[in-house]
């Protein structure tokens, strides 16, 4: 243990801290406010106009989409001052923005964002960033030879939660992780209405419109609209994408004339070397003493007990994490790491009381002691959009989720539908 | 809010019903993590947490539902106030329609869609259910806040039952909505001394025992008003409904008489 410390206020005010000091210089600059566009005006895309319309340094100019009702939908999150467009290039052309947000279907993000940066914009691309691992290779090489400023929306790495549950890992809170285990269960169909009835003529055409996200052509399904978010953070945790997966999947339960997966289960693994803050005594980590952690990931739509929710299991301390709660709890059996002991008055926060103490508990969950809790401080799509802002700003490439790591979330989750698809052990391309 | 809310949706067409269904769910969590009091994430936090030390800047609909605020209050001659829960006082809260802006004038005071938030988000779910044509439904938010889109398919209107808030095992009656928006408040229940409800005026709990219903075009204007008029106290609401001449809201007041609970509808006693 060699990051020690001295309580948990200390802690978690350094851990914020740095994000404060960041905006703190963004806003002394007082620039101008980035003008931004956003393509994509549906649900989502109406969330991020939202809450770039609460950002000082933020203008919206226009906002575009071919599908009437989200246009006027996004366009009365955007205000009066932003121009509606129904033709993309039209917009780019026309508004010269200085940042464009590409929230559209999956399919579109790759041409999309090279019509952008084409344009000299830079750009904000949702989650996940292609369809597929060529478009990803090409995009990713295009951001960098034009030097844009990208930031993928993958917003867990812009969310309290996480970021403190980073730190926790890197000062080696959870010792060695050993496993890890993502789901994102849902009870509901994942169908959007449609406007007309199942089986009149424009039925068709507007179905895969608003329901893109069930169709292969437009979707990659479950691995690329949910799992990418979950995956993101392996990867990040991890220090590594992953090397092979294995998968299963199918359509069983919503027989609806979807394509895409109604269930997924892929189980990756991660060949880590160990941080030298994980060094125990007696034991050497190092580069030679590389170990394989398996991740277990589900998606299904039949079921929702647990949600979305991610495992993160070492073998000194578990995270648990949901979008809004972090808990940390610490394992019993290891050996004394030294910061639980300090007669630090809030140190039940962190430690786990005796042995003694806990045969006679009558808590079913005793052995994993109190949680420590992590809470969110704010919206994590709105801190997203600060965070990128910041850069374009100051033009900084180095985004909290650029290009390179689109491309490694791209690959890592599209690995997951192939190995599904082939029944093969599925290797990690070479980006 | 943080209640539970329902939906009933009735047609034909099963899977579209229940598209709607989730995408009235999803609008109903969408203003829930806008508006949460308790959330940090929440739009209503950050507001709480800033707007003291500067104009915080917000999204069309939050300035939209801040000023609808504001106005109300002056409708109902300060029994509607989002800052009664805090220590401040409404006048500093000052918003800007220009920059969109709301500021604190004064640390102490802090917002809270609480007695809001159920009527909006019933009324914004029951748009998007009527914007993807389902006729019939009904909608409630943790029972207290009803919303009926139409009538039931069969064309009688939905019939929403009243239990008697002297003895929640009984029912004292019932009403009839169609395309309309119902709201109960009280200070309840037998056990509790005071309300969760203040009298702004005086700026106190209430604790008179007393119940008050009301019918209205929207669950907003329902939600609002129950809440309003609670405070007022039955002889004030009375004369807040006559001075609101051809209103549109209906109101009961419910109150124990001899042991026995009486629904009496102050519209009809002032001749509305």
């Amino acid at each position: 243990m060699t990051y020690k410390p001295s309580n948990r206020r200390e802690f978690l005010a350094g851990a914020s801290g740095a994000a404060l000091a960041a905006a703190a210089a963004g806003a002394a600059e007082s620039q101008p406010p980035v003008r931004v566009a956003v393509v994509g005006t549906g649900a989502r895309g109406s969330d991020l106009i939202r809450n770039l319309s609460t950002i000082e340094s933020a203008e919206i100019v226009a906002v575009c989409d071919d599908y009437e009702p989200h246009l006027l939908h996004g366009h009365k999150f955007a205000g009066a001052q932003a121009k509606a467009f129904d033709n993309y290039s039209k917009m780019l052309k026309e508004m010269k923005p200085q940042a464009v947000v590409v929230a559209t279907p999956l399919y579109l993000h790759h041409p999309m964002c090279l019509e952008a940066i084409d344009a000299g914009c830079h750009v904000f691309c949702e989650k996940t960033m292609c369809y597929s691992i060529d478009e990803a290779r090409e995009l990713a090489d295009v951001v960098k030879k034009r030097g844009a400023v990208f930031q993928v929306g993958l917003q867990r790495r812009a969310n309290a939660i996480y970021k403190q549950a980073q730190a926790m890992v890197q000062a080696g809170y959870l010792g060695r992780i050993t496993a890890i285990n993502c789901q994102w269960h849902r009870n509901n169909n994942w169908r959007r209405p449609v406007p007309v009835k199942r089986g009149e003529p424009k039925w068709s055409a507007l179905e895969h419109r608003l329901n893109w996200r069930l169709y292969w052509d437009y979707s990659q399904g479950l691995m690329t609209e949910l799992a990418s978010h979950q995956m993101d953070i392996v990867n990040w945790l991890l220090g590594t994408p992953p090397k092979c997966v294995i998968g299963a999947g199918g359509i069983d339960y919503w027989r609806d004339g979807r394509e895409v997966f109604d269930n997924i289960w892929c189980t990756y693994e991660y060949e880590v070397a160990p941080p030298k803050s994980n060094a125990v005594a007696g034991r050497t980590l190092d580069e030679e003493n590389r170990y394989t952690v398996r991740v277990a990931y589900s998606s299904i739509q039949s079921n929702a007990y647990q949600g979305a929710s991610e495992l993160i299991m070492g073998d000194r301390g578990t995270l648990f994490f949901t979008q809004q709660k972090g808990l940390f709890y610490r394992e019993l059996g290891v050996e004394d790491p030294g910061w639980s002991k300090d007669g630090r008055l809030d140190r039940d926060a962190t430690i786990v009381t005796s042995g003694k103490t806990l045969k006679m508990s009558n808590d079913p969950w005793a052995h994993r002691g109190k949680p420590l809790e992590i809470d969110i401080t704010g919206d994590d799509t709105r801190e997203e959009l600060l965070a990128f802002l910041d850069c374009v700003q100051r033009e900084d490439p180095a985004t909290i989720s650029d290009a390179q790591n689109g491309l490694a979330n791209t690959a890592t989750v599209l690995i997951g539908n192939e190995a599904t698809h082939s029944r093969q052990v599925t290797p990690f391309p070479t980006l | 809010m943080a209640s539970l809310f329902e939906v009933w949706l009735t047609g034909e067409d099963e899977e579209h019903l229940t598209a709607v269904g989730e995408a009235a769910l999803d609008e109903i969590s969408r203003i829930e993590r806008l508006f949460s009091f308790f959330d940090p994430a929440s739009e209503v936090s950050r507001i709480n947490r800033e707007a003291a030390d500067r104009p915080v800047k917000v999204d069309v609909e939050m300035f939209g539902v801040l000023s609808d605020c504001l106005r109300r209050r002056g409708e109902t001659g300060g029994y509607f106030d989002i800052t009664i829960q805090s220590d401040g006082n409404i006048e500093d809260v000052v918003l800007d329609a220009t920059a969109r802006t709301v500021h604190f004038m004064s640390a102490n005071v802090e917002v809270n869609l609480g007695g809001y938030g159920k009527g909006y988000a019933l009324d914004a779910a029951g748009g998007v259910i009527r914007e993807q044509a389902v006729a019939s439904a009904l909608l409630h938010g943790g029972t207290s806040s009803i919303l009926a889109v139409g009538a039931q398919d069969d064309g009688t209107p939905w019939k929403i039952g009243l239990r008697d808030p002297y003895d929640e095992s009984q029912s004292v009656g019932s009403v009839d909505l169609v395309d309309a928006g119902f709201s109960t408040s009280g200070v309840f229940h037998a056990s509790q001394a005071e309300s969760d409800i203040m009298n702004p005026q005086q700026r106190q709990r209430l604790t008179e025992q007393a119940a008050c219903a009301v019918i209205a075009p929207t669950a907003l204007d329902a939600e609002v008003w129950s809440t309003a008029f609670l405070a007022m106290g039955e002889s004030q609401a009375r004369g807040a409904l006559l001075q609101r001449n051809a209103s549109p809201l209906r109101v009961a007041w419910l109150s124990q008489d001899d042991g026995r609970t009486r629904i009496t509808w102050l519209n009809e006693e002032i001749g509305q």
